[in-house]
């Protein structure tokens, strides 16, 4: 269809390999899957076409407050774009593939970067182009819709932007801090930045309820007076988007352009970053003498090997700070409520129920990662032991650190109140076993490189039943904190019974 | 004297296709034996099924008198499996790997600290012992995994393909130690299409060809069933398998 080696046969090359492994990860493929895609497609086509409605009735002006407004979503969407835009750019040439295949082939590398970075930008676009496209395509049949008709582009515009700045942050990181911390800051920073937004929500918890509007509405004006200037250069992406057509065709050109200029000059140090990168782990080498004992036993074994693996794994201890992270909300809520009422029963069942959400949720990615993620099943399958007894200590060795890290909220529960002290261990010793039993029965066996890969692959109906689960004994231990033992019972009933149904529908294999 | 391994009537299909067609095969104990065959003609195969990774859909398997099938676990503990790629973690050390392994196998730490420090040295690894295994070339890898099959001092050792991609000097050090490892009494199974190796060092030759066994014995009896002469290895392998395709 394209000539060969050109940029746009390159282009079709890359999508065809990112729809196979698109194919390849989504675990079920027949009829099922379809009717689920259609349904899901048409549900977003139908919240869509009511979106479009609402919009076909304003009238897109640039008012201080729109353009304020729409700026800041735009600065939003870019932090979060920016995040994924670093995590892709520093994969395309970590995850090598086919870059050594295509950096000895007689084409250009910058015919190859720019290729593999417009794919970043579609990539990281897609999500926000797939819920505007919804709207997007009902807005030309519909009244006045068709004048927000530049949202589309706008968006798009700012990926290619975004993947441009992602270019440039990565190039300075490369020279800066080397490649492999790049990749681990980058991995780090994407987790960082989609929290703080988050967590930057959640300010207005820290203010009193009755000065809450105030707060707002104060932030508000703040934020549209630095930001809502018609006037100013910085309006241009929001003008685009209200449909100016002047302002659209400048932001498009200047994303573009500024896209274009990001990928010739990361181009010229191109080929010498991958060449840097696929030496990496030649030049990493340690003169270190020592000679450390050996330890005795098969659990220790097993159980010092998975935490190694897991201490060394950058990525998996960037996901376990963004879950305490996301924690951090209930702590500003319950730091108010403090301030507001001082303790009381609800606020510890709250923040019991919390905790033992939290120690689920930890055990959960660490057992899927010890159990699931072997890189030498053979090894362990020659090992002369059953492998109940691997499987086991590997369960340990992912609830064993979740259960010390429980200490500290449980020791400070026993200040408080010992029974709750109690109920809250119990709570968070049945969440850690549950996590950790069905990471065991629900296992999709691979190598540790395809952990987020595999995770899409494992069965959705197991991965809801661990969550009503985790959910239930968290709902029962904060029930049973605040001093209603008798309400807890149905959550912690429905958690046991769902959980000897998840062993009962384990996979034949691991019966 | 008990042989190492028997196989009786082993078999193995994967849909429709029969990997491995009733197999019958004899390695005495002490022996070198090589397992040579075409690619795809269920050398591998046999050899997972001997180390218990997979299971044989019929047959018999016997290690030292021990029932494969029956006893998996007794019969793992005393072999040890070397696949053509190395099996090893990247994030831990050569170290910490032969301990990792040591554990596994139920080796007392004090013998296997030993035992791990004797093997890094022979195979000149001990300098690199606190490296992670990521950085290894693919010769040290497969050296790290040949020094962990080791580390429990099996009784019976099944390399697959052992020396591929290993330059000429590795492939001396893994070669010597191997021949080593006969003299002290070890067992090996290799497979290997480097007819050379298996020409200089095997004590008998079997021949593998769609799951079945062409022909077995030293190099002179092959010799004699493919005409006698003073063939090579080669000569003599590719007359048996060329005739029975």
């Amino acid at each position: 269809m394209f000539a060969s080696g050109s940029a746009l046969w390159l282009l079709s090359h890359e999508m065809r390999l990112g729809w196979r492994g698109w194919r390849s990860a989504s675990r079920s493929r027949g009829p099922g899957s379809i009717v689920l895609y259609l349904f899901l497609g048409g549900f977003l086509l139908f919240i869509g076409y009511w979106a479009a409605r609402g919009l076909s009735y304003a009238t897109p002006e640039a008012t201080p407050f729109s353009i304020g407004m729409i700026t800041l979503a735009f600065l939003l969407l870019s932090t979060l774009m920016l995040s994924a835009a670093l995590v892709q750019t520093t994969d395309a040439l970590y995850q090598r593939g086919d870059l050594d295949l295509l950096l000895a082939s007689p084409l250009p590398p910058w015919r190859i970067l720019i290729v593999r970075m417009s794919a970043i930008a579609i990539n990281v676009a897609m999500f926000y182009l797939l819920l505007l496209g919804a709207i997007w395509v009902w807005l030309p049949f519909m009244g006045g819709g068709a004048r927000w008709m530049g949202l589309a582009p706008s968006v798009l515009s700012l990926s290619l932007l975004v993947t441009g700045i992602g270019l440039f942050v990565a190039r300075a990181m490369f020279a800066l801090i080397g490649p492999r911390n790049t990749r681990v800051v980058s991995q780090i920073l994407a987790g960082v930045v989609g929290a703080a937004i988050f967590v930057a929500f959640q300010a207005q918890n820290l203010v009193p309820r009755e000065d809450r509007g105030r707060f707002m509405g104060d932030a508000i004006a703040a934020l549209t007076q630095a930001l809502g200037q018609p006037e100013s250069l910085s309006s241009l992406p929001a003008r685009a988007a209200l449909g100016e057509p002047l302002a659209l065709g400048a932001w498009v050109g200047f994303c573009v352009l500024f896209f274009m200029f990001a990928v010739w000059w990361f181009g010229r140090s191109f080929a010498s970053n991958a060449a840097a990168i696929a030496s990496m782990g030649a030049a990493r080498k340690r003169t270190d003498k020592r000679v450390r004992e050996f330890r005795q036993g098969l659990v220790r074994a097993l159980v010092f090997k998975e935490w190694r693996l897991l201490a060394r794994d950058p990525l998996l201890l960037s996901q376990i700070a963004l879950q305490l992270i996301y924690l951090l909300p209930l702590f500003f809520i319950f730091a108010r409520d403090l301030g507001e009422e001082g303790f009381g029963r609800t606020q510890i069942g709250v923040f019991s129920g919390a905790f033992v959400l939290l120690s689920s949720t930890l055990a959960s990615s660490l057992a899927w990662l010890t159990v699931s993620a072997e890189d030498t099943p053979d090894l362990i399958a020659a090992a002369p032991l059953p492998r109940e007894q691997v499987e086991r200590a590997k369960a340990m060795a992912a609830g064993a650190p979740v259960a010390a890290l429980m200490v500290l909220p449980v020791a400070g529960a026993l200040f408080i109140d010992p029974a709750a002290a109690l109920w809250l261990a119990g709570g968070i010793a049945a969440a850690i076993i549950s996590a950790c039993l069905i990471a065991i029965w629900h296992q999709v066996p691979g190598s540790r490189k395809d952990f987020r890969r595999r995770r899409a692959q494992g069965s959705f109906g197991a991965a809801m039943g661990q969550g009503i689960v985790l959910m239930g004994w968290s709902a029962a231990t904060g029930l049973a904190v605040a001093g209603l033992p008798l309400g807890s019972i149905i959550p912690a009933l429905i958690s046991l019974g769902l959980t000897l149904a998840l062993s009962e529908s384990r996979p034949k294999a691991q019966a | 004297m008990t042989p190492a391994l028997t196989l009786r009537a082993l078999t193995k299909r994967f849909g429709d296709k029969v990997a491995v067609d009733a197999l019958d095969l004899d390695v005495r104990a002490g022996e070198l034996y090589a397992l040579l065959g075409p690619n795809g003609a269920g050398k591998t195969t046999t050899l997972r099924m001997v180390a218990g990774l997979l299971k044989p859909d019929a047959g018999a398997i016997s290690v030292f008198g021990a029932d494969a099938l029956a006893d998996p676990i007794a019969a793992k503990r005393i072999i040890a499996w070397l696949p053509d790629e190395p099996m090893l973690y990247d994030k831990l050390t050569a170290w910490e790997y032969l301990e990792f392994i040591a554990g596994l196998w139920g080796v007392a730490a004090k013998e296997a600290h030993a035992r791990a420090e004797q093997l890094l040295k022979l195979l000149d690894l001990w300098d690199h012992r606190n490296e992670r295994c990521e950085g290894f070339s693919r010769g040290m890898k497969q050296k790290t995994s040949l020094a962990g099959a080791l580390i429990h001092d099996p009784k019976l050792l099944m390399l697959d393909e052992p020396l591929t991609g290993l330059d000429a000097a590795i492939a001396r050090q893994v070669k010597d130690l191997l021949s080593a490892r006969v003299r002290e009494g070890c067992t090996i199974i290799l497979t290997t299409h480097i007819l050379d190796v298996a020409e200089r060092m095997a004590e008998r030759i079997g021949i593998i060809q769609h799951g079945k066994l062409l022909a077995e014995g030293t190099l002179a009896e092959l010799r004699g069933r493919a005409g006698g002469g003073q063939a090579s290895l080669e000569d003599v392998y590719l007359q048996l398998v060329g005739a029975s395709a």
